[in-house]
């Protein structure tokens, strides 16, 4: 398979592989999967509370080398981005940046999904958790 | 879509008939433009179907519209039998298969086969992403060809201690999966063949349609690390 080298690069030597503690409040997780292919893509940050910057992400991919590249350079970018930077991330810029093909594009979406799922992840948190309770309950109201 | 009159020969402008050889003329019709692969076959839209039942009607069809017939007919009945016959393929191939015929159920009756929008798996998820790990694990003992710790993982064990564990995997996960099977071609497509007709809103509708989503989804999740199971140990 005609793999570009950045995507070889992040095959290779993936950044960022690795579990965070679930249950930490600050912790959100996302797992999510293709049912095209049957890959599945777990990935993690953890969130600075005061200053809603993301100071750790990590991910394990079951899946192709792409995906794997996919989540490897998404958790790369979302470090040092607040929550709402990192929302921002589109699978179209890891398609750019990894010179990825048409069929491979579903590879990209799953890792947009799966940084959309932690965060949603960590925002559920933040509502039913004793500690953010007061900002979910506003959030709430906000919707 | 009944637009265009159907029925009617596109060669003698009589009426065809509802044969795929046109009543008057006897020149070969086109199949319905906007025919499902049920209708190509002439059956209701219903799950449990004979494959077996299915097969000499294939034959029948793929002989009529067999090009080597039209090879000196008009050049249109000639793309008319290309055409019927690569559509009729298609939905032979479909029908045939209980998982994509249910799959391609979810198509017509939603407009969208299966993609990532479902409620995911997330037990599921969890449980593929511990076979990857120890995958991972029993590919670095066979690189090492030592034993390296495995942090969390199995004991302090080689790559042979690890075998049975994934093999454990590979029965557990490929019940599932024959479980899911016998639901699907079972209860599952018992209750879509039960509901009434003329009914495209109605809730039980929804639900069972809901039912194979979720089941042909896990499947596709199942076949998948089943497969780099059966790689892995060496029995792919
Ligand atoms: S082939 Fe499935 S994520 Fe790439």
């Amino acid at each position: 398979m005609p793999y570009s080298d950045k995507v070889l690069d992040h095959y290779s030597n993936p950044r960022n592989v690795g579990s965070l503690d679930k249950s930490d409040p600050h912790v959100g997780t996302g797992i999510v999967g293709a049912p095209e292919c049957g890959d599945v893509m777990k990935l993690q940050i953890r969130v600075n509370p005061e200053t809603n910057v993301i100071e750790d992400a990590r991910f394990k991919t079951f899946g192709c080398g792409s995906a794997i590249a996919s989540s490897s350079l998404a958790t790369e970018w979302m470090k040092g981005r607040t929550v709402e930077q990192a929302m921002q991330i589109r699978n179209t810029d890891i398609v750019e940046e990894l010179a990825l093909p048409p069929v491979k594009i579903h590879c990209s979406v799953l890792a947009e999904d799966a940084i959309k799922a932690a965060i949603e992840d960590l925002r559920q948190k933040a509502g039913t958790g004793t500690s953010g309770a007061e900002s979910g309950e506003r959030q709430a109201v906000s919707r | 879509m009944e637009t265009l009159p159907v029925k009617t020969c596109w060669y003698c402008r009589q009426a065809a008939g509802a044969d795929s050889l046109c009543a008057e003329c006897g020149r070969l019709q086109p199949l319905e433009r906007d025919a499902d692969y049920f209708r190509i076959f002439r059956l209701e839209r219903k799950l449990s179907l004979d494959a077996a039942a299915l097969e000499p009607k294939f034959h029948e069809f793929a002989r009529r519209f067999h090009p080597d017939h039209y090879r000196m007919g008009l050049p249109r009945e000639r793309l008319i039998a290309l055409e019927n016959a690569s559509r009729l393929n298609q939905a032979y191939r479909t029908l045939r298969d209980p998982f994509d015929r249910s799959a391609y159920l979810l198509e017509l009756e939603e407009g969208r086969g299966l993609d990532g929008k479902d409620s995911p798996p997330q037990e599921l998820f969890e449980e593929i992403l511990e076979v990857q790990e120890l995958l991972d694990e029993y590919a670095a003992v066979g690189e090492a060809g030592g034993t390296p710790a495995f942090p969390g993982g199995v004991e302090e064990a080689g790559g042979a201690a690890l075998r049975p564990v994934l093999e454990e995997r590979r029965i557990a996960l490929q019940k599932a999966q024959d479980d899911r099977a016998r639901r699907l071609t079972g209860d599952v497509f018992a209750a879509w063949d039960r509901l009434p007709d003329g009914d495209p809103g109605g809730l039980a509708r929804a639900e069972v349609l809901r039912s194979i989503r979720r089941i042909l989804g896990e499947r596709a999740y199942l076949r998948r690390v089943l497969h780099r199971l059966r790689e892995a140990l060496g029995e792919a």
